[in-house]
């Protein structure tokens, strides 16, 4: 089976219809400002303005060696011409720029925050005005077309305002978590070979056993009739996981009945289907006629899916992986395992979701966790410590081993890009999937 | 308490019974029955016994015998016990059978557990003391499958593997004390059996080891981020 990660701690992949949609999202913004709007006199024998209509990424590829991407670009803009009192031209104007490179801009930290495209020496441009006809089209398509030195100025002025604000989020969740990129990442790339054409960043952090991406292997990894997708190592989960813990996100000790519970050990691993976590803990009651005090070696796992996709209140619905025929559990028991099990679950899908759209999760961290038990399930509620403003993100966990738990998705229908460009979020069954190592999530975005 | 522990392959099946507890100096008899599926023939039976109980050599088996299907062998093998000696431990079975006309030989086996122990009797008014609680953690901590069974009925647990009689009265305390009814627990009779065999265990538990409340140092009760600490900070954007 193909690997979604090849290796690397996360991989985001993003479709190039999708950068489109974002680009024009973008474009919107800045029209309403009037940041689209250019003009200049040129000399004293007339004017020229232009309004950039549309921008569309038409290709993207990334030539040997890997992690540097290209793209064509059309730019479709309205042209206003006034030259020597007699000359007017107002038409459509296409400014076709080839091997625009495609590049990480960045915090003033020096994070990645999106994808910018850029125009270089090198890029060439092709200008032409489709719909100009009979001597104004002659004129503009031999006389002003050809002055591609303007051409360029004009584009580059245009474009270099453009970037696909796409990164930022996500890497500041892991600057949260303290997680810091290894050499090497994070690595832009585009491939071509499974359609539509699509960008791919994959990065790698300074972990105790960091992973070692492997750039060759990089491929599209989005399910059929999405457009974004993240996909996580289990070795990152464990990392943010433990992170999480270790600053007390999620409590380690808390008490479940006459029960202390001490947790000492978790790490977490993807499984085919499954979210699996495993580790140790301590139980500790007062004194006990036993006098001992007793330590579990754990495993559980819950295994995924997304359900009722077509209606406003898509979930992810899981359930333990228990074998009813041959396990047992008692309620302490399961919700011991459903307050472990929640860093694992609740920080995989949480990480997933804010790498593929706006959720605000630098904003949410830190969290604090709670959780109430009632009737068959147990509520685990995570809330921002300092955003009060930010509405618990809630999980529940079956107290039955043949029940089933369920998290939320409506509050992932929609986010807002910077400058206020509203962008609606779609899944649909295939939007969780679990395989050897990887957890996907993918979504689309319209 | 006597267990039977049934195995079965495509050509026999077998119950073998025997206790899991005696005291020192007592036989370990175990019974077996043996019912043949197809025409088979039963060629040898081995035993890996732990040192606590030694099998009476020279004992009449009878084998290699030849069954046809439905027909049933039977056999008695009786274990020895040191007067002085206590302990516990797993005895695997493998009897070597042969399908008919086959060349190759295939094999049934299972395990069952022995503990050998002096009976005690719970003290109603106080704690259990050292010699019974070194029996506790050492038959739990000697296999993942002990602790489950003492999830399942720790009170039986005591009695059947551990040779420790607890009363009723201290009973009723023990499951007020640990809040076994809020949790469903002892399972039934029949859980529990399927428990002691393998069938049925605890979701999420692996394994259950007990700890002596005064070796369980509060400086263990830590998180240990073990994958979370980074290494040497190096960034090349």
């Amino acid at each position: 089976m193909a690997t979604w990660t090849a290796d690397f701690a996360v991989a985001t992949e993003f479709s190039r219809p999708l950068l489109n949609l974002i680009l024009d999202r973008f474009l919107d913004e800045l029209r309403r400002q009037n940041l689209l709007l250019f003009s200049t006199r040129l000399g004293r024998r007339g004017t020229l303005s232009a309004e950039l209509n549309d921008l569309t990424i038409e290709d993207l590829e990334d030539p040997p060696p890997v992690g540097g991407v290209v793209t064509d670009v059309q730019a479709q803009a309205r042209l206003r011409l006034r030259l020597l009192g007699f000359i007017r031209a107002d038409t459509t104007m296409l400014v076709r720029l080839d091997d625009v490179e495609v590049d990480l801009s960045k915090t003033p930290a020096g994070l990645p925050k999106g994808v910018v495209l850029r125009v270089t020496p090198t890029t060439s441009a092709t200008i032409t005005f489709p719909t100009a006809r009979g001597l104004g089209g002659w004129f503009l398509n031999r006389i002003v077309g050809p002055v591609a030195s303007f051409g360029v100025w004009l584009a580059f002025r245009l474009i270099r305002k453009v970037e696909v604000p796409v990164l930022e989020i996500a890497q500041e969740i892991f600057s949260a978590l303290g997680l810091r990129f290894a050499s090497g990442s994070p690595l832009l790339t585009a491939q071509k070979q499974v359609a539509p054409a699509s960008l791919l960043l994959a990065s790698d952090f300074n972990l105790t056993n960091p992973t070692l991406g492997n750039p060759n292997s990089l491929g599209a990894f989005l399910p059929a009739q999405t457009n974004a997708g993240a996909a996580i190592h289990e070795r990152v989960l464990t990392a943010a996981v433990q992170t999480a813990m270790s600053k007390g996100w999620v409590p380690t000790r808390f008490r479940v009945g006459k029960w202390k519970i001490y947790l000492n050990r978790i790490g977490v691993s993807f499984e085919p289907g499954k979210i699996e976590a495993f580790g140790s803990l301590k139980a500790k009651r007062g004194k006990c006629w036993c006098r001992v005090k007793a330590r579990i070696t754990f495993r559980a796992a819950v295994m995924p899916r997304v359900i009722d996709t077509n209606t406003p209140q898509p979930k992810i619905a899981f359930r333990y992986d228990a074998d009813l025929n041959a396990h047992v559990s008692t309620s302490g028991m399961l919700v011991v395992l459903g307050v472990i099990m929640f860093a694992p679950v609740f920080m995989a899908f949480t990480i997933g979701a804010s790498m593929l759209i706006n959720l605000v999760l630098n904003q949410f961290l830190p969290f604090k966790t709670s959780w109430s038990q009632g009737g068959a399930h147990l509520t685990v509620e995570a809330q921002s410590v300092h955003f009060s403003g930010f509405v618990p993100l809630s999980m529940t966990f079956a107290l039955q081993l043949s029940g089933e738990g369920t998290y939320r998705l409506d509050r992932f229908r929609q986010f807002q890009l910077p400058g206020g460009a509203r962008i609606e979020v779609d899944y649909t069954p295939e939007s969780v999937a679990v395989q050897q190592d990887e957890l996907r999530l993918a979504a689309r975005l319209k | 308490m006597q267990l039977t522990t049934p195995t079965e392959t495509p050509l026999v099946q077998v119950a073998a019974t025997a206790p899991t507890v005696v005291q020192p100096g007592e036989e370990v008899v175990v019974t077996i029955a043996v019912e043949a599926r197809q025409p088979v023939e039963l060629l040898a039976l081995q035993w890996e016994a732990p040192e606590v109980v030694r099998l009476v050599p020279d004992q009449r088996l009878d084998l290699p015998v030849s069954l046809r299907a439905g027909e049933r062998f039977e056999a008695r093998q009786v274990f020895l016990t040191d007067p002085q000696q206590e302990g516990f431990g797993e005895m695997h079975a493998t009897l070597a059978l042969r399908g008919e006309g086959e060349t190759a030989r295939t094999a049934a086996s299972w395990t069952a557990w022995i503990s050998v122990f002096e009976p005690m009797k719970a003290p109603d008014d106080e704690p259990l003391n050292d010699r019974g609680r070194r029996r506790l953690i050492e038959v739990v901590n000697a296999r993942a499958r002990n602790g489950h069974i003492f999830l399942a009925d720790s009170v039986a647990f005591f009695d059947d593997f551990l040779h420790i009689l607890i009363s009723e009265r201290l009973a009723a305390v023990l499951a007020r004390e640990f809040g076994f009814a809020d949790e469903g627990l002892p399972l039934d009779r029949a859980a529990y059996l399927r428990v002691i065999l393998g069938l049925l265990s605890f979701y999420g538990i692996e394994k259950l080891e007990l700890i002596a409340e005064e070796e369980c140092e509060e400086s263990d009760d830590r998180f240990d981020p073990d994958e979370a600490r980074e290494v040497a900070y190096e960034i090349n954007l």
